[in-house]
């Protein structure tokens, strides 16, 4: 499977989009219900965080992925247009709490993207 | 549209909450049950099986945690579903909810309706649909 969905965020809507679409893939790959859940509400929480649809607009760009027999997905999440020096601080602590990784990064001119990998655990059905 | 015949119990203390989210599962055929608290959430969770359990966490009495806690403890409802309602996205509530065993969280925003019908759908509560959104 090599998907790969960009979903532009400028309102609330655009982030339960974004979330159902998270969710569509993490169920298509083989995640059970709870990781689902968990890289879904991922989603949402790095969005609201970065008050995507809200103060800042941005994208959210959803992909699989394959390594040495896994499969996993990875979540990136970006607010643009002045975000960075807006919103580096924060350390998303509890969104850590629901994947297996999570990077922060800044990007010129001043946005911020925030990237969550998952991937499916050890016996639950791999696509 | 068809009866389903599958029950859902709604333990949700606003009544406009509860309201909303009963209207909506009637219109697709689930029975519904509801509960002001967790107390008596539990008490109708042990005496009518439903097939799902959505469980608001802030509520008087007996808060979602608790209640979500009994309900894996006792042997005649360990084994139902539990989907919690979660203000907003928050993860740090949903991490403890799934510690507790519930399956899934939803956030209570404008779009809780349809996440909570998608679940439903993925649980065979309610039957497949393309139109997911």
């Amino acid at each position: 499977m090599n998907e790969s969905q960009t979903i532009a965020v400028r309102t609330e809507f655009d982030v339960f989009t974004a979330r159902m679409q998270v969710r569509k893939l993490a169920q298509a790959i083989g995640f059970d219900i709870t990781d689902q859940a968990r890289i879904a509400l991922a989603t949402s929480s790095l969005a609201r965080a970065l008050r995507l649809g809200e103060t800042h607009q941005g994208h959210v760009n959803v992909d699989c992925l394959g390594e040495e027999g896994r499969t996993g997905m990875r979540v990136v999440c970006t607010a643009v247009n002045g975000a960075g020096s807006d919103l580096a601080s924060r350390t998303f602590t509890d969104t850590r709490w629901l994947v297996d990784n999570l990077t922060v990064e800044e990007l010129p001119p001043n946005d911020l993207q925030v990237t969550v990998v998952k991937w499916v655990a050890r016996g639950e059905s791999q696509v | 549209m068809a009866k389903t015949h599958k029950t859902v119990l709604i333990v949700e203390d606003s009544p406009a909450q509860a309201l909303a989210l009963e209207h909506l599962l009637k219109e697709e055929g689930l029975q519904v049950l509801c509960a002001p608290d967790g107390q008596i959430g539990v008490l109708l969770a042990q005496q009518h099986a439903p097939d799902v359990i959505v469980l608001d966490v802030e509520m008087p009495k007996m808060d979602g945690f608790e209640a979500c806690q009994r309900l894996k403890e006792n042997a005649h409802t360990a084994d139902i579903p539990i989907v919690m309602l979660t203000v907003r996205d928050d993860a740090a509530t949903a991490i403890r909810g799934i510690n507790l065993g519930a399956i899934d969280f939803i956030p209570k925003d404008a779009f809780s309706g349809p996440v909570l019908l998608e679940t439903l759908r993925q649980l065979h509560v309610l039957p497949e649909s393309d139109n997911v959104v």
